[in-house]
């Protein structure tokens, strides 16, 4: 069931209506109750493995509070030498609990979704070693959100460890979390101290909440149907050719944009559904194309996925013995800015090894997530010597000419990113690249796209724009829209409706459940 | 506390740690200094801070993450 069909329409509306009808207490059921039908229509079978997910980490939490409360019970009766000897065994044993649920989330994600990346090299291997040995290959269908439920699943039993909340005791609650239908298919990534309350408290019927999530609903279809799938018809028969130039050029350009309204559209569904029921959920997007610099870029670029690898893997790898040790050693033998460059390469390496392995099960999102690891290092080790220059030169960090500049040497970086995102493999991003700068090729017209659909994707780029800069300026466009006479709002939805119904991109053979990002 | 605004001066120079209260909300202060903030309080005043103490309130203003070494070091 996709966030773009009529079954899921009829399943958000029907589920809002019980939701609304039944009393309080009652209404965090009907959704769990929706989670289930949304998801067995989706994944059928496959729900077996967000039920294991969701038994773990019930479990595991509960053990966990089980631990964190024989400690503090048992802690006021101790000797101040016992109580120390006595917290490391409770932290033993709730290290081992964290340790097993882990295995079993991370388990079935390696398993179904990198079972085939891990044979393939090491069968690879074996060949180039002459070595005759050869583990069958198997692929899997991945069950939908794995990707998304898995993380949301880590950071619940590792909050629970870290003592951030009590672990809940209602196995429902848990399955209602972590299976929150509208945010099955592409995340975000929630958190359970975010959600937990929202989505168990049965909220009251607010026509505001009603209004912003019909609005945004409008929106993300307009950005997917007319934006995102008109762009993928230039991309889809550029990328794979052996077009060069301007058109490859454009093919990456518009790719960026593709995948940029698509996944933000799919957001603004997701979280305009979630309004419907009166839940409010992180926007996964804050106006990324505005970063002057890489590390804003992906403060601003599905921020959920963001601020998960810094809390559960740069954390966790800065603040870890070793690299505490590391930081002393480097603090003693390499002084000043060198010395910080090695502290931040350290965790950020494995923050953005994460990051690109997360997205797909293969070197090239490997090299995609080095990539921009790449870039930062190189951008950090750089800094003084770019200080110096722009003291030198006389320029200011917030003037105007360097913001742009700044800007578009961001969305250059990002392009490159891009391109390697969409290649089918590393081989013909490069050839691609090389291509751009050799062949002359500025034939647009012919991969596609018509000068009308041209036309429509400026406008779409203009509309996009200058919603950026209102949100940028912290400027709420529903209210506003809202505050207008109801003429007008009127005539924007309906425009929007229309061109949604005239303009977005249907026909035989084309899928609008395909979302890039669901694919992971 | 004066020695902790000073080790905090030595790491990040031009901040104002003494009157700021929203030192990471603001950004004055990122997740590369904060760990470099961790450390070096570990190795100045011998307090570990682990992980799961490692939320923005904490570290927003002087005073909070003065309460949590505080705290640290007693337990």
């Amino acid at each position: 069931m996709s966030l773009i069909s009529i079954p899921f329409m009829f399943l958000v509306l029907f589920t809002c209506l019980i939701y609304y009808i039944v009393p309080k207490a009652f209404r965090w059921c009907i959704l769990l109750v929706a989670n289930i039908i949304f998801y067995f229509a989706a994944s059928h079978s496959l729900i077996i493995f967000l039920i294991a997910s969701i038994i773990s980490i019930y479990v595991g939490g509960l053990f966990l509070q089980q631990q964190t409360d024989y400690q503090k019970s048992k802690i006021k009766t101790l000797e101040k030498e016992e109580k120390k000897e006595f917290k490391n065994k409770i932290k033993k044993r709730k290290k081992w609990i964290v340790f097993f649920t882990l295995c079993v989330n991370v388990g079935i994600l390696l398993y179904l979704k990198y079972y085939g990346f891990f044979v393939g090299n090491i069968n690879g291997l074996c060949k180039v070693l002459h070595i005759d040995f050869l583990i069958p290959m198997k692929k899997f269908i991945l069950p939908l959100g794995i990707s998304y439920y898995t993380l949301m699943a880590i950071s619940y039993i590792v909050d629970v460890y870290r003592g951030k909340y009590k672990a809940c005791k209602n196995l429902g609650k848990v399955a209602l979390y972590l299976s929150f239908f509208p945010q099955m298919t592409e995340g975000p990534i929630s958190r359970f101290d975010q959600l937990s309350d929202q989505l168990y408290d049965g909220n009251h019927f607010e026509l505001k909440n009603i209004k912003t999530g019909l609005y945004l609903i409008l929106w993300g279809l307009f950005k997917k149907l007319v934006i995102a799938d008109r762009a993928a018809l230039y991309v889809n028969t550029v990328f794979g050719t052996s077009s060069g130039g301007l058109t490859a050029f454009l093919a990456i350009v518009l790719y960026t944009f593709q995948i940029y309204a698509e996944f933000s559209g799919a957001m603004d569904l997701v979280r305009g559904t979630g309004y419907l029921f009166g839940v409010y959920m992180e926007p996964n997007f804050t106006q990324p194309f505005f970063s002057k610099t890489i590390a804003e870029f992906w403060r601003r670029w599905h921020r959920t996925l963001g601020t998960w690898l810094k809390d559960y893997v740069f954390y966790s790898v800065s603040l870890s013995s070793m690299n505490m040790n590391l930081n002393r050693s480097v603090k003693k033998h390499i002084k000043g800015y060198f010395g910080k460059f090695i502290l931040s390469a350290f965790p950020l390496f494995f923050v953005w090894f994460f990051n690109g392995f997360w997205h797909g099960a293969s070197w090239k999102y490997i090299v995609y997530g080095l990539y921009y690891y790449f870039i930062m290092m190189l951008g950090l080790l750089l800094q003084p010597y770019f200080n110096k220059l722009k003291e030198q030169c006389h320029i200011h960090n917030e003037s105007k000419v360097y913001t742009i500049f700044s800007v578009l040497r961001t969305t250059l970086v990002v392009l490159g990113g891009m391109l390697i995102f969409r290649s089918h493999s590393l081989t013909d991003a490069w050839s691609m690249l090389i291509r751009v700068f050799t062949v002359h090729d500025f034939d647009i017209l012919l991969h596609g796209l018509t000068s009308f659909d041209f036309l429509i994707l400026i406008l779409g780029f203009i509309m996009m724009f200058i919603v950026s800069i209102l949100k940028e300026q912290k400027k709420d466009l529903y209210s506003i829209l809202d505050e207008k006479s109801l003429c007008i709002r009127y005539i924007v939805i309906l425009v929007i409706l229309f061109m949604i119904i005239v303009l977005g991109i249907y026909g035989e053979g084309y899928n609008a459940s395909d979302f890039i990002y669901g694919e992971f | 506390m004066e020695k902790l605004i000073e080790l905090l001066e030595g790491i990040k120079s031009g901040v104002d740690f003494r009157n700021e209260k929203k030192l990471v909300e603001d950004g004055l202060l990122d997740s590369f200094d904060i760990v470099e903030i961790i450390a070096a309080i570990d190795d100045e005043f011998d307090v570990e801070i682990p992980v799961m103490e490692v939320q923005p309130e904490a570290f927003n203003d002087v005073e909070s993450l003065y309460a949590l070494i505080e705290r640290l070091s007693e337990e």
